[in-house]
């Protein structure tokens, strides 16, 4: 309808009639726009877009973008689930990963949670592997001795370097009441290929089980959310940066009279719900609201500095899995991950049906169902094709 | 529907602004329906929209759409005042906007973004911008390079070692 050639009477030609090839509007396109673009594109064709033309390529690439780029709004955003219970146990195992049908299945390596026991020459030795999916390349790290009460995690931000970390957490009870406990940590540098040495946590001493397996890798440190020993009401978000020297406790979302906003616990069960991640470069934290476990809320870390938590959405559970929860019945939930665009994905039921959540459109999508189990604690598979992760120092 | 603005007098209260396109066209809008655009919005609050505001970047054609999708979407702009018009209800807005952007086509649609971006008018940015994603989704290379007319400037090894890297997402 709107065609260009509506010549209008009008006097003024500000317009310059350039051959039609050049005046594409595509090409005139800033690099902003070009990314607000692409950033909606799912992954499999944002890299078909990067083979298109050298500026495509380039403004994919670049490292300002990255964080916009790596992940996708779409239903194919996750690619499978590791299941972590008991979460001590190394990750990558294949009975341990549940992967959702897709047209084109990506590699079953992920650089965010990649370690496996090294099998090749010793089945008695364990070496942690962090893997390359774009690569495919894998990398094995030094000697280490690994028992069951280590967890471990990746720290990688293609857009601040090509190296990684990966941080270790050790966890040891002195007596059976759980009240003398420390937790320790070792950390491994791709840079420097070699683990620092194990110190002691620098947070405070009621800092205690990390009890989600979900990590964030974000402004240089590695946050989780922790619990105190023995507890299961106050959670924690906690951070550490690459070389163990930066501690910090930041505060999770609470009233003026500093009670918590977030965590009740569904009348049947001891969880309540709660999930750290990023998402278009600032933390998310989802939880059960404080005084009502069939609210989940949405809480987004608007200014990191000051801690300013502020909340961008609320959900019932009723609209969002259709019916009351019910863990005993097996209608629990976990909440997975939250995405780009505003989407958080959870697992719910017997069944371990995945979904996706659009918080705009307050939109409820079924994704896959895995199938019947009981695990309780789930990481999404989400890969990151990206070429610079830094193979070895 | 795209019948110029031009001179229409619009009910209800509120003061009316004069846009005018690169190529001088004029288009009369309330300040309800001129303010979804951010620029425009700034302009009104720091009263420099008295002899029409001018869109140098923005042609006639290109504007009537604008205008014609603003003044579709100033009810939930203006919800909270008493507004022009029966504002239109959710469906007939999804409609429009449906038919809209389905209408789209190279070149208009890069114009149209290129007029949001500068108009900053986010939901109309969000909307076109997912139009063109939708339409790179499930596209060989050759066939993006044909829908928006892009050269490959890529030399035939450049190509090899690309498709080296990550031969993975190269099934087609």
């Amino acid at each position: 309808m709107a065609g260009t050639s509506n010549n209008s009477s009008s006097s003024k030609r500000p317009r310059r009639t350039a051959p039609p090839r050049r005046d594409n509007p595509a090409e005139r396109l800033t690099e902003d726009l070009l990314v607000e673009i692409l950033s909606r594109v799912p992954y499999m064709s944002l890299a078909r877009c990067s083979r298109v033309c050298r500026r495509w390529r380039r403004v994919i690439s670049h490292p300002d973008h990255r964080r916009l780029l790596p992940r996708y709004h779409l239903r194919s955003a996750i690619a499978g689930l590791f299941c972590v219970e008991p979460y001590w146990r190394p990750l990558a195992d294949p009975r341990r990963f549940y992967t959702v049908p897709a047209p084109e299945p990506p590699p079953l390596i992920d650089p965010s949670f990649s370690f496996l026991p090294n099998k090749l020459n010793n089945p008695d030795v364990f070496n942690y592997v962090v893997c390359n999916p774009a690569t495919k390349k894998s990398f094995v790290l030094p000697d280490f001795s690994w028992c069951h009460s280590r967890i471990a995690r990746l720290g990688f931000d293609p857009a601040v370097s090509s190296h990684f970390h990966v941080f270790e957490f050790a966890e040891e009870y002195l007596d059976i009441d759980g009240y003398d406990h420390y937790l320790r940590l070792n950390i491994y540098s791709s840079k420097t290929g070699e683990w620092s040495g194990e110190m002691d946590s620098g947070w405070s001493t009621e800092v205690g089980t990390l009890n989600r397996p979900k990590t964030v890798f974000f402004n240089g440190m590695l946050h989780l959310l922790a619990v105190e020993p023995l507890s299961i009401t106050d959670s924690k978000l906690v951070a550490v940066d690459v070389e163990g020297k930066t501690w910090r406790t930041i505060r999770l979302p609470h009233d003026e009279e500093g009670h918590p906003l977030y965590g009740a616990h569904h009348s049947f069960t001891p969880y309540k719900e709660e999930l750290i991640d990023l998402s278009q470069g600032l933390l998310h934290f989802v939880s059960t609201a404080s005084n009502d476990a069939t609210k989940l809320l949405v809480w987004v870390l608007d200014d990191y500095d000051s801690e300013r938590w502020s909340l961008q959405h609320i959900v019932s559970s009723m609209h969002l899995l259709g019916r009351a929860i019910s863990p005993y019945l097996g209608y629990g939930y976990v909440v997975v991950s939250v995405q780009e665009r505003k989407m958080f994905f959870v697992v719910f039921g017997q069944d371990r049906m995945l979904m996706s959540y659009e918080m705009d459109k307050r939109e409820v999508c079924f994704i896959h169902k895995f199938g019947c189990g009981y695990e309780k604690r789930y990481l999404p598979y989400l890969p990151l094709f990206m070429k610079s992760l830094a193979d070895g120092p | 529907m795209a019948a110029a603005a031009a001179e229409a007098t619009t009910d209800g209260g509120g003061k009316m602004i004069i846009l005018i396109s690169a190529d001088g066209k004029r288009f009369e809008v309330t300040e309800a329906v001129a303010s979804q655009s951010q620029l425009i919005s700034n302009m009104i609050e720091d009263d420099c929209t008295e002899n029409g505001v001018r869109l140098p970047n923005v042609d006639g054609d290109i504007l009537t759409m604008v205008v014609d999708y603003c003044n579709m979407h100033a009810g939930d702009a203006a919800a909270a005042g008493d507004t022009m018009k029966a504002s239109s209800t959710e469906e007939e807005l999804k409609k429009f906007d449906a038919e809209l952007v389905q209408a789209l086509e190279n070149p208009v649609l890069f114009k149209l973004i290129l007029a949001a971006n500068f108009l900053n008018i986010k939901s109309l940015l969000d909307m076109t911008c997912q139009r063109v994603a939708d339409m790179m989704s499930g596209k060989t290379p050759e066939q993006m390079r044909e829908t928006f007319s892009i050269e490959n400037d890529f030399t035939p090894e450049e190509e090899a070692a690309i498709r080296q890297e990550n031969a993975w997402a190269f099934d087609d």
